[in-house]
């Protein structure tokens, strides 16, 4: 019979008696035409043909009774038969089941939010030819490092043929004020353009997106959904309102949908750029986010290459002063990878790093379940030989067998999932790392698929083994062995000591990665920042511009909030600033030395004059600002040590005059440097775990003022107790103004470490998870061995050995497995640490302290885990053990 | 001492049919145990079936339908693999048996 009907003989009993039927029928009716070819007659060949065959109904029974094998019966009573076995030893039935559940829904969980983030495609329409383009150079070869110019934008728009749609979106823009029911919120709405929502294949949920019509309003925005339920109260005449926003009105065209999300994540909403706003009156001043959707065929060199040669044509218009772009060209990248980096740089090798770590749990836990399924069926040996005796086939045998495992199999995948989706929720709601938008995290077909492919994959490791193993015992050794049931083989030892041996080289891997991880988080969270980060409140504040039009009205408004601020009770002191560190990469001349041009990589900050100390920055020579820098003063500058040792060296930069852009550009003026003071560290955006001294200067907001302020409030307070005094005395200096970003230096700070710190958690709980297995694969492995050799024992005793020896058998045996697992450990980990190789700060990969620690953590843990077994093999009383023989 | 039980007979001359004629369905085998035997070996013919499914279960034949050259429709047995190593076997086992009791009935 076929494969296939056998299958279906398996469901129906009908079918398998006709097949029976039909086979008995055609022997019978073949005999008959036999015989009436030989002459008899039709009734005499039917009798002669029945007398030979014997009673077709006994026959039909018969062979029922052999094919019913093959049928769903026996598979049932096997696993009757399981259950009952499994519930009669709960504890290994529970050790396994949780052993295999663990491995399992780790491994799910990890992955499902792998699957999330760099598996299943954006959640838009065309997701797979969706692309960015970034500005980059040879320094920066294959990532994005700066944005395009608008008027580049336009450019490519007009005339680009491989892009079906191209869109500009920028997130370069400061928050704004929606005076919402009397009161003032933080709107942060950000610039795009019409096509923008058409490339997506987005549609709004409630009104429309951006059309051809709105780019004749001042004012078009489109909502998010979260924006629009928890800020607004979810208003459902929203469409079609007018909402002021920095005093002037805004027409909502529509909200997106729940589900809708791009990056940045924090959007609250889009607004059209129309041929008034800012990008398409100063094109090439306005830098912008480029998206695009490709025409299907058009590989990104081809795009690159287009969008490069018409940038060439235009950027002779473009204005002296932006010589950054000359060196620039396009670079088109997958909007989903770039998703990923924006996210986080290390997004993408750390889960895949977290993958492979947690398969290694995995295939811990299976192989522990190997070993106890091994010491189980081993002790079931005198069983399997009575089976065999009995008639049992040795498929047969290794099918009850596998029953078993199957059982626990999917026991353990289905506690397994549960766990899973335990964890996710608990990731859903607590968030401990920002994932890219468009990730949704779910259990879908691609996930369940793994589950299960997990599940069986680990039935074949720790099942077929032992069973194969069982239906090869030598029958009369076994039933004439004595020893109750253990008639383990030195070859079953030496596997089960074998899988312990892995176990600890596995464990010592996740735990010099963990180490490792811990380390660098570590050390990039206790680096002093050069900047207080203690008791320091901050808040942003955004100035529209229309009641704030000039320098002064700006100052006006600082000055004042300071001082009422100042005025609170607790305030120690107040500083405000352009941003909360340097930043920028801006270019600078030194006058009389046209041979220090830089091009970029200066940062700037403009602060109060009280900021250095509020901030305790020291100030190495020269004076800080004070009131004698005032708008119409000489224009001064305070630089760090890192720009004085690489454009002043050797010599006292206080005194020289610098400019921050080419030395010929008249709108920029000429600073004179006052003084000296210490680096802070920063992160760049190009690399996660390391901090940067960037050549800085910093310029008093009397002269260079700013739109956007960063406050920041010393306090011993905390902080919720002020923020309710600060936003009154706002609210009576101008009641249209809102506290943005509310938070402390340190949880700034701690946000920035997110990724790492996940990272290393995760890894962590791994590595502790692993060495749990190892304890309890050795202990059973230990248990086991003292077990069968207690007869032996028990003799040595009898014989003179006293406790001591004993113990040290078992102890050096303990031993000698702990350092040959260490040892294949510290090998694998040699080559495995350089996945970690962009994740770490401060250590070194190949750090041999690390790998020292871990294995001296591991050897010490597995000879605790021995004690126990080797306690009961020192008191095992020989009397007593002897006589059970 | 090996398993000579009916059974293990019956199974032996099966699996010795099918390796001399190829592919046969029971009632052939029925008569070609007959012919090989010159007629000494009668099997009881429902019994075979029995046999016959049994054999397939341990993997020893395979079983397919087919059209007889009459056109009728058949179950057609065929020997695996395995089978044959089961025939050796068996083959060896039952030489022992014979040559046993037959020392046994010589021995004076």
């Amino acid at each position: 019979m076929s494969l296939l009907s056998r299958i279906s003989n398996l469901f129906s009993r009908a079918k398998l008696a006709q097949e029976i039927d039909d086979e008995l029928q055609s022997h019978i009716e073949m005999r008959v035409a036999d015989n009436l070819a030989a002459g008899m007659s039709h009734e005499e060949a039917r009798r002669d043909a029945l007398l030979k065959f014997g009673n077709p109904t006994v026959m039909r029974e018969k062979v029922a009774g052999v094919d019913v094998a093959l049928n769903l019966d026996i598979f049932l009573k096997d696993l009757q038969y399981a259950i009952r076995k499994l519930c009669k030893s709960p504890g290994f039935s529970i050790t396994v089941i949780l052993t295999l559940a663990l491995g399992i829904g780790a491994n799910t969980a990890v992955f499902s939010i792998v699957d999330a983030v760099l598996l299943r495609p954006l959640p838009y329409k065309n997701a797979d030819r969706l692309v960015v383009v970034w500005q980059t150079d040879a320094a920066h070869r294959g990532t994005g490092a700066w944005f395009n110019s608008y008027r580049e934008f336009e450019e490519w728009q007009r005339g680009s043929r491989s892009f079906e749609k191209l869109a500009a979106m920028s997130w370069a823009t400061s928050g704004k004020t929606l005076l919402w029911r009397g009161k003032p919120m933080s709107l942060l709405a950000l610039p795009a353009s019409s096509d923008f929502f058409s490339m997506l294949g987005a549609e709004a949920s409630m009104g429309r997106t951006f059309t051809e019509r709105d780019l004749n309003n001042p004012c078009t925005l489109v909502l998010a959904y979260p924006y629009w339920q928890q800020k607004l109260g979810a208003p459902n005449d929203i469409v079609g309102q007018n909402l002021t926003v920095d005093h002037s009105a805004c027409f909502v065209a529509g909200v997106m949908p729940k589900e809708f999300t791009f990056y940045p994540k924090e959007a609250n909403a889009w607004s059209l750029i129309t041929p008034a706003s800012a990008f398409a009156q100063k094109p090439w001043d306005s830098m912008t986010g480029v998206f695009g959707l490709l025409r299907p065929g058009v590989t990104y060199a081809q795009a690159e290459a287009e969008l490069n040669a018409m940038e060439k044509r235009v950027l002779p218009e473009a204005p002296a002063s932006l010589s950054l772009l000359t060196s620039a060209m396009p670079i088109v990248l997958k909007l989903q990878d770039n998703f990923s980096w924006l996210t986080g740089r290390n997004l993408r090798t750390g889960l895949l790093v977290l993958l492979g770590a947690v398969g290694l749990v995995l295939l811990m836990a299976c192989l522990n379940v190997a070993n106890l399924m091994l010491g189980r069926t081993m002790g079931q040996s005198r069983e399997m030989a009575i089976r065999t005796a009995l008639g049992s086939g040795r498929v047969r045998l290794i099918r009850h067998m596998l029953t078993e495992s199957l059982t626990l199999a999917v026991c353990g995948t289905a506690v397994g999932v549960f766990l899973a989706l335990v964890m996710l929720q608990w990731f859903r709601s607590v968030n401990p790392v920002e994932l890219p938008p468009g990730s949704v995290i779910s259990l879908d077909w691609r996930v369940l698929l793994f589950v299960t492919f997990l599940g069986v994959g680990s039935v074949v490791i720790f099942g077929l083994l032992p069973a194969w193993r069982a239906s090869r015992t030598d029958l009369n050794s076994v039933l004439k062995n004595s020893e109750r049931g253990i008639g383990a083989s030195a070859p079953a030892q030496r596997t089960s000591q074998a899988l312990v041996v892995m176990q600890i080289a596995l464990s010592l891997m996740l735990f010099v990665g963990a180490g490792l991880l811990a380390t660098s988080l570590w050390k990039m969270a206790s680096t002093r920042l050069g900047y207080r980060t203690d008791q320091v409140l901050t808040a942003t504040i955004n100035l529209p511009n229309e009641h704030y039009p000039d320098a002064d009205a700006k100052w006006k408004f600082a000055t004042n909030f300071v001082q009422s601020i100042s005025a609170l009770p607790g305030t120690e002191s107040v500083a405000i600033a352009s941003n909360f560190t340097p930043m920028g990469e801006n270019p600078l001349s030194i006058e009389g030395d046209a041979s220090k041009f830089s091009t970029g990589g200066i940062a700037t900050q403009s602060i109060s004059a009280n900021f250095l100390g509020a901030m305790q920055i020291p100030l190495f020579r020269g004076r800080a600002f004070d009131t004698r820098d005032q708008k119409n003063t000489q224009q001064v500058a305070i630089i760090n040590e890192a720009l004085a040792n690489k454009y002043f060296p050797h010599i006292d930069s206080i005194g020289h005059t610098i400019k921050l852009s080419r030395a010929d550009d008249s709108s920029n003026p000429w600073l004179t440097i006052i003084g000296v003071v210490a680096n802070v560290k920063t992160t760049t955006v190009f690399q996660e775990m390391g901090y940067v001294e960037q050549p800085t200067v910093y310029r008093p907001l009397t002269q260079d003022p700013s739109a956007s302020l960063a406050l920041m409030v010393i306090t011993k307070k905390g902080p919720l107790e002020l923020v309710e005094g600060m936003q009154e005395q706002l609210a009576s200096i101008d009641h249209d103004l809102v506290l943005g970003d509310l938070g402390t230096m340190q949880t700034r700070q701690s946000a920035a470490l997110s990724q790492p710190r996940f990272r290393a958690v995760l890894f962590g709980s791994f590595a502790g998870l692993a060495l749990l297995l190892a304890v309890v694969g050795l202990y059973g492995v230990l248990a086991q061995m003292v077990a069968q050799r207690t007869r032996e024992i028990a003799i040595r005793m009898a014989v003179g050995a006293n406790r001591g020896t004993v113990l040290g058998i078992i102890l050096r045996k303990a031993l000698a497995l702990a350092v040959l697992g260490t040892v294949l450990g510290v090998v694998a980990s040699a080559i495995a640490v350089r996945a970690l190789a962009g994740m770490l700060y401060g250590v070194r990969a190949e750090n041999a302290g690390m790998f020292a620690l871990a294995s001296v953590i591991l050897t010490l843990t597995v000879l605790a885990a021995s004690w126990s077994p080797a306690w009961r093999a020192a008191n095992v009383d020989p009397i007593q053990a002897l006589r059970t023989e | 001492m090996p398993r000579t039980d009916l059974q293990g007979t019956l199974d032996l001359l099966v699996l010795k049919t099918l390796s001399q004629t190829g592919e046969l369905h029971g009632y052939g085998i029925v008569l070609h145990i007959q012919e090989a035997s010159d007629e000494l070996l009668r099997v009881e013919e429902g019994s075979l079936y029995p046999a016959l499914h049994r054999m397939e279960q341990s993997g020893w034949i395979n079983s397919e339908w087919a059209l007889t050259e009459t056109k009728r429709k058949a179950k057609y047995y065929k020997l695996t693999a395995a089978g044959r190593k089961e025939l050796e076997r068996a083959q060896e086992s039952f030489e022992q048996l014979v040559k046993g009791v037959r020392a046994m009935l010589r021995y004076a």
